[in-house]
């Protein structure tokens, strides 16, 4: 029997109207309605067709309910903003089967309830031994914390990075299109949304955390040059001009110093190489294949495609997508499997 | 690159820039803005490219913040100029020699002159009023920003000074001045080591299979 909420939930995701489903899927956009709402249940026949429409594999919209979520996301097109959420609660109906096969650290992201974001981004640095020195890689530093890190597919892309809390785990959903630098402060400041319960100032947050005022007070001298703030940057890791903005904030730059930094910094290319990756699904990715389970087989428990389970993690993992050679197909079973890798993006 | 004064300035320090209308604060910004600028040089370009960008960015940013409290540019045949609002102070940018900023020793500028400066300097010497065109009204005093930039090790060390030079025939390096008033070196550097190029310190995060 149809889950009306699966149903509702597809459709978003593939950022189809009621009406566009209908026509696809050649029945009323009135029933469609109907369905989603639960005021009538479709034939299996029907189900089967508006499967195929939306894309999914068979099974995939009589499966349990799958959680609503509430986020904020950057102003974006309500499609591409439903899409997103969409593929969020799919991320999380992943999160909830790699829980059942794999124990991950405890979530210890603490709150903070002041117009202060600041005090908030040392607070958490101290919580997290970390008070002064540059952060480890944030990802996995978020990890390490119970936080559970995904990618947005690149069709949602346009929805931004979001973050929010569900049963008590905090999940933060990174822009796959952003910059090694920006995936990284995307990351601080999405940590900022979950830690700032009144609405702060994220931004402000992510820069302190990366940033922490006696860190760079101590580090950096008053009126460093273009190449002391590219210098500094690497050791940071953040962008140059993060750095530059942080340092005119903190009175270590003069205003005229610091347009003079930005404008040799708008002539240059710099920053970081890589993308940070998650090391949980590195290594949820890596022991499954040691036991035999491919991404493939994954995604047909979850009745996703391995599309769909790839753009979960892209980024933030080297995954392997299966190929011709995968030895699971159905009629290849007596076939030598020879797994055809390839890189999808790190 | 640090910036630092070597040594701390003094009251007298601020008093005699204060009787020309000028702060340590102006100063150091146009320091720091050729010095700055001194890194996006062309690596093939003219090996004077460096001191050049130097210059322009020292005068640029000079008279950027003294045009902001009511000082007016003085392009005369591109001498780079600026001119006190009230006070009959005319300011310029020199480099100097490795004696700048060292009272008593003998201060010479790098380069000679042109008709511009030398007209000027003119107006230095009490006996004569200036035949600057645009200042003819006044008796100005010619003043320079002296400054002299030296590699110590990893560090930029730059000697300063504000000098009025005695009238010094056009052609010729200036080397006899008439009021000195040496300020302890600005120094910046040494770049920090790099570090972390290969990205962020890594954490192990525990993942544990159940079945």
């Amino acid at each position: 029997m149809l889950t009306p909420s699966r149903l509702a939930l597809a459709r978003a995701r593939r950022g189809l109207t009621v009406v566009e489903l209908a026509s696809k899927a050649g029945t009323s956009p009135a029933s469609i309605g109907d369905y989603e709402h639960g005021r009538r249940h479709p034939r299996p026949a029907t189900t089967a067709k508006l499967t195929e429409a939306l894309g999914f594999p068979a099974g995939f919209l009589e499966a349990d309910d799958v959680p609503e979520l509430e986020v904020v996301t950057r102003p974006a097109p309500k499609r591409q903003r439903d899409a997103a959420i969409s593929a969020a609660r799919l991320a999380i109906g992943f999160d909830a089967w790699l829980t059942r096969a794999f124990t991950f650290p405890e979530p210890d992201v603490p709150t903070w309830e002041h117009h202060d974001p600041e005090t908030a981004a040392e607070m958490v640095r101290a919580r997290w031994g970390i008070p002064h020195r540059p952060a480890p890689n944030m990802v996995h530093l978020l990890e390490a914390h119970g936080v559970r890190v995904f990618s947005l597919p690149q069709d949602c892309a346009a929805a931004g990075p979001f973050s929010c809390r569900h049963n008590g785990t905090p999940y933060v959903f990174l822009d796959p299109t952003a910059t090694p630098d920006q995936a990284r402060f995307d990351t601080a400041r999405e940590l900022g949304h979950l830690t700032l319960t009144r609405t702060g100032d994220a931004q402000t947050f992510a820069t302190a955390f990366l940033l922490p005022r006696a860190g760079v007070l101590a580090a950096v001298p008053r009126g460093a040059l273009t190449e002391q703030v590219v210098a500094h940057s690497t050791t940071w890791h953040v962008a140059p001009l993060t750095l530059a903005h942080r340092l005119r904030d903190l009175g270590l730059l003069t205003r005229p110093q610091y347009t003079a930094v930005c404008a040799q910094l708008a002539r240059r290319t710099t920053g970081m190489a890589r993308r940070e990756t998650s090391q949980v699904l590195t290594k949820v990715f890596r022991t499954l294949r040691a036991q035999g389970t491919t991404p493939h087989a994954i995604a047909r428990e979850l009745l996703l495609d391995v599309e769909e389970l790839n753009g979960l993690v892209f980024g933030l993992v080297l995954t392997a997508l299966p190929g011709e050679g995968d030895g699971n197909r159905e009629g290849d079973r007596d076939q030598p499997a020879t797994p055809h890798l390839t890189l999808v993006r790190r | 690159m640090r910036m630092s004064n070597a040594t701390e300035l003094t009251a007298d320090h601020h008093a005699q820039l204060a009787d020309l209308g000028l702060r340590i604060d102006h100063l150091d910004e146009a320091i720091w803005a050729g010095v700055d600028a001194r890194a996006s040089a062309p690596p093939l370009g003219p090996t004077n490219g460096a001191g050049l960008l130097d210059w322009i960015h020292r005068v640029g940013r000079l008279r950027e913040v003294l045009v902001a409290e009511g000082w007016t540019r003085v392009d005369k045949w591109n001498a780079g100029l600026v001119q006190h609002p009230t006070r009959p102070v005319v300011l310029g940018t020199l480099q100097g020699n490795r004696h700048t900023g060292t009272l008593g020793a003998p201060l010479r500028s790098d380069y000679a002159k042109g008709p511009a400066i030398a007209a000027m300097m003119r107006g230095n010497d009490r006996d004569q009023f200036t035949l600057f065109d645009s200042l003819h009204t006044h008796e100005w005093k010619l003043w320079f920003l002296v400054t002299y930039p030296k590699q110590e090790g990893e560090r930029l060390v730059v000697l300063r000074e504000v000098a009025q030079p005695e009238p010094t025939p056009q052609g010729q390096v200036v080397d006899r001045w008439a009021h000195r008033i040496t300020l302890p070196p600005l120094v910046f550097g040494p770049l920090p080591t790099p570090r972390g190029t290969e990205g962020p310190d890594d954490i192990d995060v525990t993942v544990t299979l159940r079945r």
